[in-house]
């Protein structure tokens, strides 16, 4: 393992918080405090750098060749439009909220929402009884549909209940193994990430090191 | 039917959405791309306002705390010139570190323990006796589901993976509803708020 | 016999193309089980659940002494399941008059925040500043919830509109995070389990208004009591809206959240039974096959 420039700060900055955790050291609890507050400033600072990345990279497809270069124009268009309105007039004002009424809540949603053709059309090709499995994947898939609708309670008056049951025992059972595989998990990784051996995020096999620069 | 711009706007908008389900259409494409820039210039704006409040106001009204941030945030930018590229490494490589800290911090309690001694519980009902069985062949099916091709451990791991399979027709019976949920409100405008044919 | 092989054929070559219909009409029966009863309601009754119960009783032991986080951290895609239920949790938490501070971890969040009170704060008498307030996008998630549970008023010097919350009153008497009563996330994500590791072990309680998807994995936190209550999807939003006595969006899409489900159930049974009926009848083609060429399958 090698100590590099940037494995330091995460060391540094993970030992420090985690420390906080465990120990009531005045020094310790501040410094964890306002590493933790500088982290989410630089996640702020990191928003705005996904829709920087966006516009480097239709910009450049719209100095190329590419047959998309209208849709690009039209996607830097719409963003440049917002985001000095945003800017400009704020988001409390009347031209902001319209957009993102009618525009943006209208498009996601119904973006979104085309997913419950996908599921339909998925149930009827592929749900399939194929064994033990697939059948108590359907009878609880089917029991919870139904208990969670007036339907179900209409045909049956106690659906929702078996419904609940369903989600309060079996369902949380299963989810409460996961949950612990996941805290397992995420526990190790983090201690990776930390101690060092886990650099992937750096954004290449080395972890930090890349463009000659072994940081 | 509808004098309001705003729900013709959106009613247009989910019906050039809708269109995607005969064929893919250049509409749909476009109103894609529409949809992109918008919640990009959303994120955008939004973090400007924050860092602009949090950040930048408070540096330069001599916080020299905030200074440390900013400088951070603005070496994050450095991937966008190669020669300095390497050096937007350095902000992540602490955002990393703070955020794996609070990641132990917040999963060793409430999400290992906890439900560790969640699940320590007397068998004294059915339900129990189903939630202390269901949790521990659901770890087993990890542990050993693949290593495992006898024994016990074999009869545990199917076990678990039975239990799973409940876990996940109830969690296949909650999307479906979650997907339908969506639909209703696009259906009710673009019929009701629009046409005007829904009482 | 060819005959017999013929016309088993032709059954086994119309179950298997009713096994791969086309989509669009899979898609046409959707749209129709939804448009239908909104078109003409079914009226069919809900009962409200003791998970709902739970959260009401939650709800309705506060008093105007109290300061409530209120966490929209939803988005547009999933608005049509949450929104009802913050606007129905809401309604409850204003009518007990406490105070209320809007927390938003994601870019959407200040928006519904901002909507639902454009409506319920003249209907309940709150003004801006006095009774609650809207605090700037946290962004980092996990790491913000760690920050505001950790350090609220470092976290936080001004609203979302830059005034700093000394000048606010709904703040008040708040110092840290332990100051608040209760937390009451509305997600589609992870965000209430981050309220449940990073707010909860500092005593406050979390309840939480759920989207479907996001339901399962909460259970196990309300089984330990870790969430004090949990409402999940349309149907939660639609039980609250009963038990405050308050119908509204949810409990008016209800009667198409259940002929919407029937329709899938109904796909699920003829998908099946298609594949089975093609599946038989492809074994018995075969069998007649095998018999009529004297044992060899041609």
């Amino acid at each position: 393992m090698k100590l590099t420039l940037a494995s330091f700060l995460t060391l540094i900055a993970g030992v420090t918080v985690l420390a906080d955790h465990f120990v009531v050291v005045p020094f310790i609890n501040k410094t964890a405090s306002t590493f933790i507050q500088w982290s989410v400033m630089l996640s702020a600072f990191s928003t705005a750098l996904g829709g920087a990345n966006i516009l480097a990279v239709h910009t450049k497809r719209m100095s190329g060749k590419s047959a998309n270069r209208g849709l690009s124009a039209l996607l830097l268009g719409s963003m440049v439009t917002w985001l000095v309105i945003g800017l400009k007039l704020g988001m409390e004002s009347q031209v902001y909220k319209f957009i993102w009424d009618n525009v943006y809540g209208s498009l996601s949603s119904t973006l979104f929402a085309l997913n419950a053709f996908f599921v339909a059309s998925a149930a009827y090709r592929s749900f399939r009884i194929r064994g033990i499995d697939t059948v108590i994947l359907l009878v609880t898939a089917c029991t919870v549909m139904l208990g969670r609708t007036g339907l179900g309670e209409a045909i049956y008056p106690g659906m929702p209940q078996v419904a609940d049951w369903l989600m309060r025992v079996p369902n949380t059972a299963g989810m409460r193994g996961i949950t612990i595989g996941g805290a397992l998990g995420a526990i190790s990784v983090s201690a990776r990430v930390i101690l060092g051996l886990e650099r992937g995020y750096g954004g290449s096999e080395r972890g930090m090191g890349v463009s000659g620069y072994d940081l | 039917m509808s004098r309001d711009p705003g729900i013709w706007t959106a009613a247009l908008l989910t019906i050039v959405v809708w269109s995607y389900l005969f064929k893919q259409n250049i509409l749909f494409q476009a109103v894609e791309h529409l949809f992109v820039g918008i919640a990009a210039a959303h994120a955008m704006t939004v973090a400007f306002t924050n860092l602009r409040d949090t950040c930048l106001g408070p540096a330069l009204m001599g916080d020299w705390a905030m200074t440390v941030p900013l400088l951070g945030g603005l070496l994050l930018y450095a991937r966008f010139l190669p020669k300095i590229s390497h050096l937007s490494r350095i902000p992540l490589a602490f955002v990393m570190g703070t955020a794996a800290a609070v990641v132990i911090r917040g999963s060793l309690g409430p999400s290992f323990i906890q439900q560790v001694a969640g699940t320590i519980i007397p068998l004294t009902s059915p339900d129990n006796v189903i939630l202390v069985v269901g949790t521990v062949t659901t770890i087993a099916y990890f542990l050993f589901g693949r290593k495992s091709r006898s024994g016990m451990m074999d009869h545990a791991a199917r076990l678990g993976r039975y239990i799973m399979m409940a876990a996940f027709g109830a969690a296949y019976g909650n999307t479906v509803m979650m997907r339908m949920s969506l639909l209703i409100p696009r259906i009710r405008l673009v019929f009701g708020d629009w046409l005007g044919l829904l009482p | 016999m060819a005959a017999v092989n013929g016309e088993w054929g032709y059954r086994a070559m119309t179950f298997r193309r009713l096994a791969v219909l086309d989509s669009r009409i899979v898609y046409a029966a959707v749209f129709l089980s939804i448009l239908l009863p909104l078109w003409r309601p079914l009226g069919l009754s809900i009962s409200v659940s003791q998970g709902t119960f739970d959260v009401y009783e939650v709800v309705d032991s506060l008093s105007q002494d109290d300061t409530v986080i209120v966490s929209p951290s939803f988005a547009p895609s999933s608005e049509a399941e949450v929104y009802p239920q913050m606007e129905a949790i809401l309604r409850h938490l204003l009518a007990r008059k406490a105070r209320v501070a809007f927390v938003n971890l994601n870019v959407e969040g200040r928006m519904y925040a901002e909507k639902a009170m454009t409506t319920l704060a003249p209907e309940f008498g709150y003004n801006y500043g006095e009774d609650y307030v809207i605090l700037p996008f946290t962004p980092g998630l996990e790491t913000a919830v760690a920050s505001i549970s950790d350090d609220f008023l470092g976290t936080y010097e001004r609203d979302a509109y830059g005034t700093p919350l000394t000048e606010t009153g709904a703040l008040a008497g708040i110092r840290s995070i332990n100051d608040f009563a209760l937390v009451v996330d509305f997600n589609t994500g992870d965000t209430t389990i981050y309220y449940i590791q990073h707010a909860k072990p500092r005593g406050i309680p979390v309840i939480a208004g759920a989207s479907g998807v996001t339901v399962p994995y909460l259970t196990p936190y309300l089984a330990t009591g870790q969430l004090s209550g949990l409402i999940g999807g349309l149907r939660g939003a639609a039980e609250y809206e009963t038990a405050i006595d308050n119908p509204g969006m949810a409990l008016a899409a209800m009667d198409a959240q259940s002929l919407s489900h029937a329709s899938i159930l109904a796909l699920i049974g003829l998908g099946n039974a298609a594949y089975f009926l093609a599946k038989r009848d492809d074994a018995r083609t075969t069998r007649r096959s095998r018999q009529s060429n004297g044992g060899e399958l041609k």
